[in-house]
């Protein structure tokens, strides 16, 4: 009997890397026809030891088979206890192993043929770690398990809990081989998705898993990649990478709106103001965001001139924006000013909203930023200047020379700083500021542009085939414009755009999550 | 009688006086705005002694603009008020222009009461009023008289008598149209020559720039036959546009104008400048709109524009200073007629950023030899107050290191102070590293920007944009109803995060 089902089970072992001995199409067949075997009930006796077949299973080659038994044997461990979470999947427990060492190593390729088995695994497990508090091993979990699945450029809720999971367990760095990637797209209604692949292709985008109809991912809705961004935000916060940060946020406050501005979206904005000042001393008055159309208005009318620096943010948005965010722009306009007394005044004046808004732990970091700015702002008027005429040219949190000399000793350390200080041989002899253009020497230069460029090379590949694959899924191919631009049925595809809008709405998630994700 | 009253009240806000109070001392930058906006500032106070006699000044001009040139000097020169505001009165007194008259006795009563003429002579001015009334209806009748024969001729003279009249009673407003109105009965091109400059007059006084300059290029354009006429009138042409320049900012071409000039121009055009006052503001807008080789080209070796600078050799002397990098001399000529220039009608807004531009231009010039140059050393040439006080003209906080730090700033010098040494370090920043830094900073933009522009297609594909509450409410009632996963519940609530 056992044997006889273990044939079964293993008869579609994962092919290697580039065989060639099954076609794709047999392949194909295979693994439709093991998925059909395994869902039937009754497969395996429920009293059976969970242990028995998965020790004889490899996860890596078996994906398949072994994620059924896994999940068989945690249905009935939930149904003899009762309880969602029975303690054998609890962290230690015998399924947790066995969960822990599938996500680890499974086989992406056949995992694609029941995909919402796997996240709803990756969920259990989750959640098992969650209520034995230890949010840092689920977030460990689903982290390879996302990273072993190797979506690319695919958003979805596995994503927005894995950043949860990070925010929760402050392991912050844990999360960002995830948030690094480049996400640019959302599971979709299947019906206008023509492709000739097939799903366990090698070469098949991962695009073509992205319907709502193969499970990926939970329901989405606005709500969940605009959380999803800021809190890939507050991780980069957390760690002080503002670049990262900005961008994340900048996804958040330019998402589109119909008529609507997500209390996300203000929220974003505030931090948006605030990373902009600690990372770069001023607001950069969404440069990077102007010269960007509303893709929308564009699809839904083609021969609207589309002005080239229309902003991608709507003025009813930028309204709102800004009558909420008034505290935050005034601190802003005064720190971009130079104007410390009334930096302090106002931040002084907006307590009660910096704590509402769960933003005091920045604000406070922005008086450091000041005199960040201040001193590397020195740097380009003065070339040597001794420590009382950089106290008197600064604020706020130094006192005296001494004080001061050693906050710009951190700077320098840091790197903010591109300075040497010396301090002159007379006793009490003041220390000398030298502030130099640019010393780094010239291996280390280059070595430092060699490790740029490699980087911006992954990521423009990376939005190179995410262009591509955006074009095919919005049928945006040339000849295809040209042809529908000529039959005048704009109007009828710009419905069906509105209409598969609507399908999206919904979801689990409460309105008020906001106030408790700060 | 209601022409009499719109006449006062026009006096009210005379043009000069906006204009100069607009400028506030000459820190008005907004030149070109400066013109109609009336707003009532502070006067330029000048307290030191010019160098010209009041007199010998005075006697340069003829017509209307005396009148102006000494109620300017009279209310902002503490030195000269006295007498420049009699003359001004005593001036007044001779025109028809009452409004002048009762603005010259009353600033002259405001500083010295106990002049003979700080009392306003009311029964001349009920005569005048009078006369001036019957004036105008009887050219008013005349031309009305003209109009209704058709004669064209006429009709041009009696428009230019009652724009003539009109003028001399300090209406500008109907001056102008008056003037503007004989364009259609002119019937050769020296008529509208005559015209367009009665019209180009009463629009400098009115300090109508534009239209001055409109005007100019009308009058270029005409093709008068006589050459000798064509000859007499461009001096002027050119004075004229080089005025309206000077006024709405345009330095550079200011000078152009000016130093395009024919010294022919003489005292003929003394009812707006003279020869003096050309070379002046020729000069001034040259030293701060053009580089060394440009002066030493266009204006020191300029045959016909040494004429002009013969009358201010000051002036002459300044630039060739500058042109031999001889910069105290310069700047210390150019300080010791700011008074005098203060009090030039035309000058006076533009003083003090004529002076700025070429105090900077000096400083940038003096720097392009030096790779470090000590504070020391600048503070000899650009400090130009007394030696005790350069002492501590190296000092972080003293004025002329402030005006280096702001020039530093502001990015009109590309070099950096070194409080060790005291010296001025000029920036030699490596081009090849910041080319780099500036490409892989824009490639890292676009990236950012492809991003987000991919993100916003496919969130609005996917039906995933942001939109009112209603909407979701439904969905979500929807979603209630139908199945729902017990765990993916489990997080819709955590407390305690940490960002």
């Amino acid at each position: 009997m056992m044997s006889d089902i273990l044939t079964r089970l293993s008869a579609v072992p994962s092919r290697p890397h580039g065989a060639t001995e099954t076609t794709d199409e047999t392949y194909d067949r295979q693994l439709r026809d093991l998925v059909t075997y395994l869902k039937q009930p009754g497969l395996v006796p429920s009293t059976t030891d969970p242990n028995e077949y998965l020790q004889v299973l490899s996860p890596s080659t078996h994906s398949l088979s072994f994620l059924y038994l896994l999940r068989f044997h945690i249905q009935q461990a939930q149904k003899r206890t009762k309880r969602d979470i029975p303690d054998v999947l609890q962290p230690g427990g015998i399924l947790w192993k066995w969960a822990v060492r599938f996500l680890r190593s499974f086989d992406p390729i056949q995992i694609r043929y029941s995909i919402h088995e796997w996240r709803q695994l990756v969920e259990v497990v989750a959640s098992a770690a969650l209520t034995t508090s230890k949010s840092f091993l689920a977030l460990k979990v689903t982290r390879d398990a996302l990273e072993q699945l190797g979506l690319c450029g695919i958003f979805t809720s596995t994503h927005l809990l894995l950043v949860r999971l990070a925010l929760l367990s402050s392991s912050y760095t844990y999360a960002l081989p995830i948030t690094n990637q480049l996400l640019y797209h959302f599971p979709t209604d299947a019906d206008h998705v023509h492709h000739g692949y097939l799903s366990c292709s090698e070469h098949a985008p991962t695009t073509t898993l992205v319907t709502n109809a193969s499970g990926i991912s939970s329901k989405l809705t606005h709500r969940d990649h605009l959380q999803y961004f800021l809190y890939s935000a507050m991780i980069y916060m957390a760690l002080k990478k503002w670049d990262e940060a900005c961008h994340c946020l900048n996804a958040v406050i330019t998402s589109p709106t119909s008529n609507a501005v997500s209390k996300i979206m203000v929220e974003a904005y505030k931090k948006w103001i605030l990373v902009n000042l600690l990372g770069y001393g001023k607001v950069i008055s969404c440069s990077i965001v102007v010269s960007l159309h509303d893709v929308g208005a564009w699809l839904i009318d083609l021969n609207a001139q589309i002005p080239p620096t229309s902003k991608m943010i709507a003025p009813h948005v930028m309204r709102v924006y800004q009558s909420v965010a008034r505290p935050y722009i005034s601190v802003a306009e005064a720190f971009e000013k130079g104007e410390l007394q009334k930096m302090i005044t106002e931040i002084d004046l907006g307590q009660t909203m910096w704590q509402a808004d769960k933003n005091t732990g920045l604000v406070s970091q922005l008086f450091e930023a000041y005199d960040k700015f201040v001193i590397v702002k020195l740097g380009k008027t003065f070339s040597a200047l001794t420590m009382a005429d950089v106290l008197q040219r600064t604020s706020s949190t130094a006192q005296s020379p001494l004080q001061i000399e050693e906050f710009v000793a951190s700077l320098v350390m840091s790197g903010a700083l591109r300075a040497n200080l010396s301090h002159t041989p007379h006793e009490n002899g003041t220390t000398m500021l030298r502030l130099s253009l640019g010393s780094r020497s010239d291996t280390c230069r280059q070595e430092h542009i060699r490790a740029e460029l490699i980087r911006a090379r992954t990521a423009l590949n990376a939005i190179a085939q995410g262009v591509t694959q955006t074009d095919q899924t919005l049928e945006l191919s040339r000849e295809n414009l040209q042809f529908l631009a000529k039959s005048q049925k704009w109007s009828g595809n710009s419905d069906k755009i509105s209409s598969s809008g609507e399908a999206g709405g919904g979801g689990d998630i409460d309105e008020d999550i906001m106030g408790d994700g700060q | 009688m209601d022409l009499l009253q719109s006449d006062i009240a026009e006096a009210a806000y005379p043009p000069y006086a906006t204009q100069t109070a607009a400028a506030a001392g000459g820190m008005d930058m907004e030149i070109s705005n400066g013109n109609t906006t009336a707003s009532t500032g502070p006067f330029v106070r000048v307290d030191d002694a010019p160098k010209f006699e009041l007199d010998s000044y005075i006697a340069n001009y003829t017509g209307r603009t005396r009148f102006n040139r000494l109620y300017l000097i009279g209310t902002c020169s503490t030195y000269l008020s006295v007498e420049a505001l009699k003359a001004a009165v005593a001036e007044a007194k001779s025109g028809k222009d009452l409004s002048r008259y009762e603005r010259a006795v009353q600033a002259l009563a405001e500083v010295a009461p106990g002049e003979a003429e700080a009392v306003f002579d009311r029964q001349w001015a009920d005569r005048l009023q009078k006369v001036v009334k019957s004036e105008t209806d009887r050219l008013e009748h005349e031309l009305r008289g003209y109009k209704n024969n058709l004669i064209k001729e006429s009709i041009r003279m009696g428009n230019e008598d009652l724009g003539h009249h009109y003028h001399q009673t300090g209406e500008l407003g109907s001056a102008f149209k008056a003037y503007s109105r004989m364009r259609d009965f002119c019937t050769t091109t020296s008529h509208i020559a005559s015209m367009l400059f009665k019209v180009i007059s009463v629009s400098i006084e009115r300090a109508d720039w534009l239209s001055v300059q409109s005007n100019v290029h009308r009058l270029r354009g005409l093709q008068s036959k006589p050459d000798d006429e064509q000859a007499k009138n461009a001096p002027k042409i050119s004075a004229a546009l080089g005025l309206a320049q000077l006024n709405s900012g345009s330095y550079l071409e200011a000078a152009t104008s000016f130093l395009a000039t024919e010294p022919t121009l003489g005292d003929s055009y003394n009812e707006v400048l003279s020869s003096n006052d050309v070379a002046v503001y020729g000069g001034l807008c040259a030293l701060a709109s053009m580089d060394r080789n440009e002066l030493q080209r266009r204006v020191l070796d300029n045959s016909s524009f040494r004429n002009f600078l013969e009358l201010e050799p000051h002036i002459r002397r300044a630039i060739s200073f500058f042109c031999n990098s001889k910069f105290r001399p310069c700047l210390e000529i150019l300080e010791a007629y700011r008074a005098d220039y203060l009090l030039d009608i035309h000058l006076q807004r533009h003083v003090q950023t004529l002076y700025t531009r070429i105090r900077t231009k000096s400083i940038q010039q003096y720097l392009v030899p030096f790779n470090r140059v000590s504070l020391q050393s600048m503070a000899k040439i650009f400090v130009l107050e007394t030696p005790a006080n350069q002492s501590n003209s190296t000092d972080l906080n003293s004025a002329f290191v402030q005006e280096l730090i702001g020039l530093i700033q502001d990015g009109t010098l590309d070099s950096r102070i070194d409080l060790e040494k005291h010296v001025l370090v000029s920036n030699q920043g490596d081009k090849r590293i910041e080319l780099q830094e500036a490409t892989l900073g824009s490639l890292q933009n676009y990236v950012n920007e492809a991003h987000l522009r991919l993100l916003r297609a496919n969130v609005v594909s996917a039906g995933l944009e942001v939109r009112p509450l209603a909407d979701d409410r439904r969905a979500k009632m929807e979603e209630r109803g139908g199945k729902r996963s017990t765990i993916g519940n489990l997080f819709s609530r955590v407390p305690g995060m940490k960002p």
